[in-house]
């Protein structure tokens, strides 16, 4: 029993009448309103169409005022706009981090370049910083000093071995100067002349110690025992082909003086100036131009080390350019979206501050109004069927011109937002 | 002269009628049974209903007011199906009436079994008067 009566227990007086403000009753005690006032006025006013269109009127700024008003009202039509900012204010939270995580990128490929630009320079002066071992800061002007002494020593090289392996192979002595026998300065043209085969012999012959030489500097590159193994027999190679040309031009010298009865043996030869002078003309110069061919190799490769690490900087540079490039783009897009959401957030922002015209409510109740304008053209007017007709059709005119006016004769959205500018 | 408090409560239940817009014969005769009881000529009902008030107001007794429901509960009935819409409309009333919030419900759900179980008026009210 008591169940029952808490369940029909009431609410206090002060509560009630909030309850009896609940918008749905509003709006129904708003429509029977409009339904009325249209009847009160048209029975008032004969039906006459001018007076409908004022009170049309007068019905439209009263609802567009009481909207206004209704700031409860305005706040639930506002909501879905509310809403849309919010999210839109996390759209531009969400850009703007983006934002930030995109500059400190581009920051660092800006001190990325600026340090790869800084290597590029100072690898010059300080090449071990870099990894770049037993280099000479001026590794340029050491290769150009060697190749100026390596070039002139290459030419003696070829004259001699081109004059000593024709006195060695093909001369005949007619004078016992050592000067002629080691060096003839016609040994290319007497070649020439004793045929093309004999003159390409001796001019390759220099090659061939030019081709020692170069080995030996392979040879020294790997620090290996068996490259010294190699190098050492190298020179000795070198060093015997020198003594054969020395003994045989040796030889011609001897047999072009010799007495009757004597016989040439290698310790006449050892024994003779001539035989060590051209030995020492030829081997020990080849020895020097062996070891200005290493230094002058050496100091290119190493112009060539630092030149490598600059192209590979260079190229560095170059990539992290097109990553920065790719970032700004990045940047430019989201900045742009920025831009737009700001747009759209102060957009809803003038909606929110704004009115929201309840249209199909509008509509609502102008019908309801007409209807009872209309109702009381046909109950209390006395009037013939057709006047009323005539009349009506009027009032029907001048009630679309009405809504034609507000632009509302086709709407077919629930709202109108007037926005705040 | 009919009071506004009746012609409300006419229009109310005429309202629930349609509740489920599809207003039936049984509902329509419903309407009228009520008019009867309650001393209604079928013209005054029809006058009421076609010259609708805007002054609705809620009786002040808690016997009118839980009559007055408990003929809409007996109203969503008289089709012998209770839709959706009507049920909410019920608590609408029942929340209109000024019953406490939190009982809407259980409160609706009474009227309509008792309703359904054909109570009379005078059973619910002395049970709440006793």
């Amino acid at each position: 029993m008591g169940a029952i009566k808490k369940l029909f227990k009431l609410k206090d007086k002060a509560n009630s009448q909030e309850a009896y403000s609940s918008t749905e009753e509003a709006r129904e005690q708003i429509r029977i309103t409009y339904y009325q006032s249209g009847y009160g006025a048209s029975t008032k006013a004969s039906g006459c169409s001018i007076n409908l269109g004022v009170c049309l009127k007068n019905l439209y700024y009263s609802f567009e005022d009481l909207c206004r008003k209704q700031l409860n009202e305005q706040e639930r039509l506002k909501q879905p706009y509310i809403e849309e900012q919010e999210k839109q204010r996390t759209e531009l939270k969400k850009r703007e981090t983006a934002l930030s995580i995109y500059e400190d990128q581009k920051n660092d490929l800006i001190s990325t370049i600026d340090k790869q630009k800084f290597e590029m320079i100072d690898v010059k002066q300080n090449p071990e910083v870099y990894g770049i071992q037993d280099v000479d800061k001026r590794p340029k002007a050491q290769f150009y000093i060697g190749l100026g002494l390596l070039l002139p020593i290459t030419i003696y090289l070829f004259v001699f071995y081109i004059s000593a392996s024709y006195s060695a192979f093909f001369k005949n002595f007619e004078t016992d100067s050592l000067t002629a026998a080691i060096f003839d300065a016609n040994a290319l043209k007497l070649s020439l002349s004793h045929g093309w085969l004999e003159a390409i012999f001796i001019i390759t012959i220099p090659f061939v110690f030019m081709g020692l030489g170069y080995l030996i500097h392979m040879f020294q590159k790997n620090k290996k025992f068996i490259s010294y193994v190699k190098l050492a027999a190298l020179l000795i190679l070198t060093f015997m082909f020198d003594v054969i040309l020395a003994y045989l031009i040796e030889k011609k010298i001897f047999d072009f003086d010799r007495v009757l009865g004597e016989t040439f043996s290698p310790s006449i030869a050892i024994e003779s100036v001539n035989f060590w002078g051209i030995i020492f003309a030829g081997f020990v110069v080849y020895l020097i131009w062996g070891l200005v061919f290493d230094f002058v190799m050496k100091e290119h490769e190493n112009v060539d080390k630092i030149k490598t690490f600059i192209r590979g900087k260079k190229e560095e540079i170059k990539n992290t350019e097109l990553k920065k490039s790719d970032l700004l783009i990045k940047v430019d897009i989201i900045k742009q979206e920025v831009t737009s959401i700001n747009g759209k957030i102060s957009e809803l922002q003038s909606k929110i501050d704004g009115f929201v015209f309840p249209v199909k409510e509008y509509l609502h109740y102008h019908y309801q109004y007409k209807e009872g304008w209309f109702q009381s053209i046909n109950e209390v007017l006395a009037l013939p069927a057709k006047s009323k007709d005539e009349l009506k059709t009027k009032c029907e005119t001048v009630s679309l011109d009405h809504l034609k006016e507000l632009n509302l004769e086709n709407m077919d959205f629930q709202h109108l937002v007037f926005t705040k500018n | 002269m009919i009071s506004t408090e009746l012609k409300s409560h006419f229009l109310r239940l005429y309202q629930m009628a349609f509740a489920d817009d599809n207003f039936d014969v049984l509902e329509m005769q419903m309407l009228y049974k009520f008019a009867e009881e309650r001393g209604l000529s079928k013209e005054q009902l029809n006058d009421i209903l076609l010259n609708p008030s805007h002054d609705s107001s809620i009786p002040e007794s808690l016997q009118v007011r839980v009559e007055y429901l408990y003929d809409l509960a007996v109203m969503i009935w008289a089709d012998g199906k209770v839709t959706n819409d009507e049920y909410n409309t019920l608590k609408k009333y029942c929340k209109k009436f000024e019953f406490l919030d939190e009982n809407i419900t259980e409160l609706a759900d009474y009227l309509l079994e008792s309703a359904k179980t054909g109570v009379s008026k005078e059973e619910i009210i002395t049970e709440i008067n006793s």
